[in-house]
Order: C-alpha cells, then sequence, then structure tokens
C-alpha cells in the first residue's frame, strides 16, 4: 500500500510513518510537509491513500485546500490525520469529501484497521458517537453542490465574486450564477443571509 | 526540577511504542523528540506566563502531535485546555504547575529509557 502522509510536523511524520510501516504490511509512505506539496505529489504519483493534516500551512483556507486536493484526485481515498477533536472541523471535512478521519492518539490496531476500510473504498470515523457524520454525496441533504460548498466558505470569508473567481479559476460571471444558485438553496436573500443561514445548519466552520 | 507524583506518562507510553517498533526505532524517535518536547514546553509556559493565549494554543497544538505518540492522557487533556483557549483553568498557577511536572515527567522517563537501553 503506497500513502502519503501530508503534516508539516516532522517528528509527528517520522513516527507516524514508523507506526504505520510496523503495522501495515508492504507499505510504503510518501512524506509532504504542506498542502502544495501534497497536491504537487498526488498529481505524480499513484496513492492507494492520502492522509492529510487539516492544519498544514497552505495559501487557501484548509476547507479550499481539501476541495482543491480531492478534486485533483477523486480517485485517491482521503484520510485525515489530526489532533483536533473539534467535531464541527471533522463533519465539514467529511462533508468535502474525506472518508476516514483517524486520531493521533489513536492505537496500532485504530490505525491499521482505518487504513484498511478507508483504502478500500470503506469510511472510517473513530467511535460510535461519530456514525452519523454526512456523506460527501449526501448533496441532497445539504442542499448544497461541492462547488457551491466553496464558494460559500470564499463568501463567508469576505471575498468578492471577483476574487472568488480568481480563486478558483472561473469567470466571474460564472461565480454569480453559483451565488444565485447557492441563495437559491438556502433560501437566503443576500451573502449575510446566506452565512448566517449556512451557519445555523452547521453547512460552515468558521476557523 | 520539578516532578509529578501521579503521571506515569512516560513508562506507559514507552511500552506502547515499544509493541509497535522495535528498540533501535523506539530510541532513534525518542532522541529526536527530547529536544522537540523541551523546547515546547519552555515556549508553551513562556506564552502561557505572558497570558498569550492564542500563540499558546498553536503551540499546544504542535506540542500534541508528537506528545500524543507517547499516549500521555494526562498531558494530551491539559494541552486540549490550553488549544481550547480555557482561561478560567489554564492561567491558574495550580494548573501552570501540574502541566510543568506533566512534562517534566515525560521528559525524565524519556531520559531515563536512553540511558538504560
Amino acid at each position: 500500500m503506497k500513502l502519503l502522509l501530508a503534516d508539516d510536523h516532522a517528528l509527528f511524520r517520522d513516527g507516524f510513518s514508523m507506526i504505520i510501516n510496523s503495522t501495515v504490511a508492504d507499505s510504503q509512505v510518501v512524506p509532504a510537509s504542506d498542502w502544495n506539496e501534497a497536491l504537487s505529489l498526488v498529481k505524480q504519483q499513484h496513492f492507494d491513500i492520502a492522509l492529510l493534516d487539516l492544519f498544514m500551512p497552505g495559501t487557501m483556507p484548509w476547507q479550499e485546500e481539501l476541495s482543491a486536493f480531492i478534486s485533483s484526485a477523486p480517485r485517491v481515498p482521503v484520510c485525515i490525520v489530526s489532533s483536533s477533536n473539534n467535531q464541527s472541523h471533522i463533519k465539514q471535512a467529511f462533508k468535502l469529501g474525506a472518508k476516514g478521519y483517524i486520531r493521533k492518539t489513536s492505537g496500532a490496531s485504530e490505525i491499521k484497521d482505518a487504513l484498511v476500510k478507508v483504502a478500500n473504498g470503506g469510511r472510517y470515523v473513530p467511535n460510535a458517537g461519530w456514525k452519523n457524520l454526512p456523506l460527501a454525496n449526501d448533496t441532497a441533504s445539504l442542499k448544497l453542490t461541492r462547488r457551491q460548498q466553496e464558494i460559500l466558505t470564499l463568501v463567508a470569508a469576505g471575498d468578492s465574486n471577483k476574487q472568488i473567481g480568481e480563486i478558483l479559476d472561473i469567470s466571474e460571471s460564472t461565480v454569480k450564477r453559483h451565488v444565485y444558485n447557492l441563495f437559491k438553496a438556502l433560501n437566503a436573500k443576500n451573502r449575510t443571509d446566506a452565512v448566517q443561514i449556512a451557519k445555523s445548519q452547521s453547512l460552515l466552520v468558521d476557523q | 526540577m520539578t516532578s509529578s507524583k501521579n503521571t506515569n506518562a512516560g513508562h506507559s507510553s514507552i511500552k506502547n511504542l515499544s509493541a509497535l517498533l522495535t528498540p533501535p526505532q523506539v530510541s532513534t524517535f525518542i532522541q529526536k523528540a527530547i529536544p522537540e518536547l523541551k523546547l515546547g514546553q519552555t515556549s508553551l509556559l513562556l506564552s502561557l506566563e505572558s497570558q498569550q493565549w492564542k500563540t499558546a494554543a498553536k503551540q499546544a497544538h504542535k506540542l500534541k502531535s508528537t506528545i500524543s505518540l507517547f499516549s500521555a492522557d494526562s498531558l494530551v487533556n491539559s494541552l486540549d485546555l490550553i488549544e481550547s483557549s480555557h482561561q478560567d483553568v489554564i492561567q491558574t498557577a495550580n494548573f501552570k504547575q501540574s502541566f510543568e511536572a506533566q512534562c517534566q515527567q515525560l521528559i525524565d522517563n524519556l531520559e531515563n529509557y536512553l540511558a538504560n537501553s
């Protein structure tokens, strides 16, 4: 199994790589230290699974980095590795398409379990209390497409349509159409209203 | 040097790592971890002293990555409190003393492991 392990903390990468190598047979761990390097590697090489820390250095908020990563390599299952127990962050990651979440405090058997499940197309959450996390494809219940979620995050960050277009590399008129559809899906009157509604429905997480 | 009377973080965590890794791997990892733990502890205590809560929260998050590999639960709990900026707890003298003792206990145990390996 070939794994991408992206975390800005070198000592953690070393230790976690050793644990993976000792618990998963024939594993090869390729390290990355930030979002940019992770994205670059996943575009160049095949991986069976990508293990990503959410709070690595990057050029965008982690929600957008994660979304961009998943869009660039839709066939590579993503598993978040984090020391955070912030459930709203985890929920947001699952909504954006992550397939698993491994706590950095996990034991070897849990790590192995998670890796095998996610690499084989399954989904892994660390305990029974989190089994109701949303799936990325649950757009009906979330009302929003992945693109709308990206745009919502940027709207909430205060970006203009022009800025959003530049960030997502799409035209301003396309952004306007997405924003219109976003308002419609949320039944919102304007940007402020959309952000408030999204927060009330846990569709948006403050970084 | 302060020492916690009820923290057994070092021994249990070394046992956990030892179950996963070979002794040379454990030693190599501990050798790398000790300087980082010492630096992290010192920086974090300075931030707490100067009431730089945001900086302390970031430092706690980073330190937790290393410490989580040792499964030092009580120390991880303290770092959780710092990371979530529970000021009513973390700015008390008791908390700082206890946190310092937990860190020191872990470092002492790791150094003892290296000395005896």
